[in-house]
């Protein structure tokens, strides 16, 4: 089983938390976007590696440093697969004797910088990359995480020719979708359930309440997406939005994303049964 | 049905306690991640090659540029050019290249030596450091020789200037 980690800390230096939360819930691979200067790499492993202990934690390389990944397992097992981009990078893991996953980790254009055309206009090319890498590897055992800056239901996110991200791993397992002659793979995105109300989850990973006539207050842009392929191996029950280290809650009473003490995107935790 | 007969003999095979070069640099390989707390780690990469049968040398003759000398006696000495992998011939040889590593540093690989050896007679092995190759004759003599190779002001360097720039390397 391999626990997943990822959190966009809003350039907050929430090393404590991040430690504290990589114990407590015996994670595998880290993710980390919008690090801040003091949030290095080598700052990160010597907190997720303390002296006097076994240093379990390596950095899986990348040309940008902007998106952090960290592993508990070899870095000879985590292997680059497509050159590494501002936005996402990918990484093919293969643990003895399972099967390869790639797992592409994203931090896409954020909202303050781009309309949602530009916005839908990325997803499509970064789906398309995605597909490209899948064929050249032979397969399609693929998750994504990251902070996509699209809620679920977003045209870059539910378009075939984008993500192409369901809500139900029932059509989810249909595989694929044709229109216009084009065949699109799914994912299954299993962030939909977190909308609305709820006794044992906030509503969304992300708060803003100053948009114009329209306005969602509570977001969803962090997500974890799933192909078929993957679908056995997804625990679908292990999947959270965490709410507190395990000692501070990263919300105000008020329920909302404490945002002077901790990030404005809430952490996403799951597992692969790998 | 005849029972199959073995040809082979009745005795077990006495496996020879070593522990084979590349085990022993792998192992100092995780050291290296272990002492830095992997912001500097260190791989191990093997190939199959060509090498030019060894020439003796007499006691004392060759020394690991500038650390101590290893094991003297039936040391050998190989230029580089021993070494290289030569299309006319068959590979005869294993080299493991020893690298550190900066993962922090976009991955980052810097070669700081290798060993040779043939794959059955594993000693005499040849490691090449800092632009010169020795021999060693047997294990302790080859964990002697890393001990040297690890304590030498050029690898120190190395590892000093890795580590300062992984330290200061930022997120973008």
């Amino acid at each position: 089983m391999l626990t997943f980690l990822f959190w966009n800390l809003n350039g907050k230096n929430l090393i404590s938390s991040i430690a504290k939360l990589v114990v407590n819930h015996n994670v595998d691979i880290l993710i980390l976007a919008e690090c801040n200067l003091e949030l290095t790499p080598a700052n990160l492993l010597r907190t997720l590696n303390p002296e006097e202990q076994k240093a379990q934690f390596h950095y899986v390389p990348d040309k940008y440093n902007h998106i952090q990944i960290f592993t508990s397992f070899r870095k000879s097992w985590v292997m680059p697969v497509a050159e590494d981009n501002k936005h996402y990078i990918m990484r093919t893991i293969t643990l003895p004797g399972r099967d390869e996953v790639l797992l592409v980790a994203a931090h896409l254009l954020s909202q303050l910088h781009a309309k949602e055309d530009t916005l839908y206009a990325e997803a499509i090319k970064f789906a398309e990359k995605i597909r490209h890498t899948e064929i050249a590897l032979g397969h399609s055992r693929t998750i994504v995480v990251g902070d996509l800056n699209m809620n679920p239901f977003s045209n870059g996110v539910v378009a075939s020719s984008g993500l192409h991200g369901v809500m139900t791993q029932a059509i989810a397992r249909k595989k694929q979708r044709k229109f216009q002659e084009v065949t699109y793979p799914y994912f299954y995105n299993p962030m939909w359930r977190y909308f609305g109300e709820s006794a044992d989850s906030p509503s969304g990973t992300y708060y803003y309440d100053k948009s114009g006539q329209v306005c969602y207050f509570w977001n969803i842009f962090d997500q974890v997406l799933v192909r078929p392929d993957l679908l056995n191996q997804w625990d679908d029950e292990s999947l959270q939005i965490l709410t507190s280290d395990g000692q501070q809650s990263f919300l105000t009473p008020k329920g909302l994303p404490d945002t002077k003490n901790f990030s404005d995107h809430l952490p996403l935790l799951f597992k692969l049964n790998l | 049905m005849t029972k199959m007969e073995s040809l082979w003999p009745e005795e077990d095979f006495d496996v020879p306690k070593i522990t084979a070069p590349i085990v022993i640099l792998r192992q100092q390989a995780y050291a290296l991640g272990q002492k830095t707390r992997n912001i500097l780690e260190a791989e191990v990469s093997s190939h199959p090659f060509y090498m030019k049968p060894p020439r003796k040398l007499s006691p004392g003759q060759s020394v690991l540029s500038n650390i101590q000398p290893i094991s003297m006696l039936g040391a050998i000495e190989s230029k580089e050019e021993d070494i290289i992998q030569s299309i006319d011939e068959p590979p005869n040889a294993l080299q493991h290249s020893f690298y550190i590593t900066a993962p922090v540093l976009g991955g980052y690989r810097y070669r700081l030596f290798t060993v040779s050896h043939q794959p059955i007679s594993i000693y005499p092995l040849s490691i090449s450091f800092d632009g010169k190759t020795s021999g060693v004759n047997e294990e302790e003599g080859f964990r002697s020789a890393l001990r040297d190779i690890f304590a030498s002001e050029s690898t120190k360097k190395v590892v000093q200037a890795l580590l300062a720039q992984s330290l200061s390397e930022t997120a973008s």
